[in-house]
């Protein structure tokens, strides 16, 4: 095996998630990590929002801590919100302005608690002080559950803009 | 399409495993994957990892790295150190969990170059850091060490190699 695509999902045309964002359930746990590549916008007012990554669709307990740079200032933070993994596009900036994100957790199906990288960049069309290039590492605490499912969303349950997608590869 | 070939994979059991080493690494593909997911048996060991048995009593190894405690960021470099360190300066940080470590290695077998990498660690409880190494060899890597300065990897350690190229 190798880098197999084992899950997609994204908001058509007109259509804006609610709270709940995007799913992916029903993870196989035949692979050793999984790598989540994302697309992600809000039609939250303003330039950006928080994305919000919830494993086995559980919105808690998580931590992290953050580096955000926005080509001046390099920033950070820990468990500014919940579940917090990166940063995304609003309503404020050009229509077509998505983030690019990445997510790479090893060992899902493990029995120990879940610890995992994102990285996400979001550029913003208005204020090169609202673009963010961002890194976490970002441990879920809950339980030690394998991972059989997650959801992106909004971190402020503002939704997700249509077109927004996610795919989820399983590495093996 | 890049392609993640998993070249070799390891778990560590009980509390007697100081080191482990990847060799006769495939000269087939582009670039090298190192996904580690570990932790020392306490927080003051600093792993590292070495390539081709140099073990860095040299400087050939060097690391630059970006590191935020969620309070602060700080940027260093980090010569004549034995290896390539995922959280070089303060340590490895506590952490009841294992923690991943994600190492890319473009072009490990071109001769024409020294060995460079970005790498990515985490401990959610301490630091994050973002990371570009160097090896200051041309020499293809044919094997890969991993280890620290004392103690043992924790049980659960897992240290998974992949391969990338064109399919």
């Amino acid at each position: 095996m190798a880098m197999k695509l084992i899950g997609t999902a994204s908001l058509p045309s007109g259509n804006t998630s609610g709270s709940t964002g995007l799913t992916i359930t029903g993870i196989p746990q035949t692979y050793k990590d999984l790598l989540i590549i994302a697309s992600l916008r809000t039609p939250r007012a303003g330039e950006q929002d928080g994305v919000g990554f919830a494993l086995n669709e559980n919105s808690s307990t998580y931590a992290y801590i953050g580096i955000h740079w926005n080509g001046g200032v390099t920033n950070q933070n820990t468990n500014y919100e919940s579940m917090w993994a990166g940063a995304m596009h609003a309503s404020a900036n050009a229509a077509s302005l998505y983030n690019n994100h990445e997510i790479y957790i090893p060992n899902y199906t493990n029995s120990l608690n879940k610890s995992y990288i994102q990285n996400s960049v979001a550029n913003s069309s208005i204020s090169s002080n609202a673009s963010q290039l961002s890194m976490t590492a970002n441990v879920y605490t809950t339980n030690t559950n394998a991972v059989t499912s997650f959801r992106l969303q909004s971190a402020t349950a503002n939704g997700l803009t249509q077109y927004s997608a996610v795919w989820v590869y399983g590495i093996n | 399409m890049a392609t993640y070939i998993q070249l070799a994979t390891t778990t560590v059991s009980g509390t007697s495993t100081t080191t482990h080493t990847f060799s006769g690494i495939s000269q087939g593909y582009t670039d090298l994957v190192l996904v580690c997911h570990f932790k020392p048996s306490a927080n003051t060991n600093q792993p590292y990892i070495q390539f081709n048995s140099d073990t860095g009593s040299n400087t050939n190894y060097s690391t630059l790295s970006l590191t935020s405690n969620g309070t602060t960021t700080v940027s260093k470099v980090h010569t004549n150190i034995y290896g390539w360190y995922p959280s070089p300066g303060p340590g490895i940080g506590t952490a009841s969990y294992l923690m991943p470590w994600v190492v890319h290695i473009n072009n490990y077998k071109n001769t024409n170059l020294i060995r460079t990498a970005m790498s990515r660690f985490g401990n959610a409880n301490s630091f994050t850091n973002v990371l570009t190494h160097s090896w200051r060899s041309t020499d293809a890597i044919t094997s890969i060490k991993l280890t620290q300065e004392s103690g043992y990897w924790v049980a659960g350690t897992t240290f998974t190699i992949y391969g990338l190229r064109a399919s």
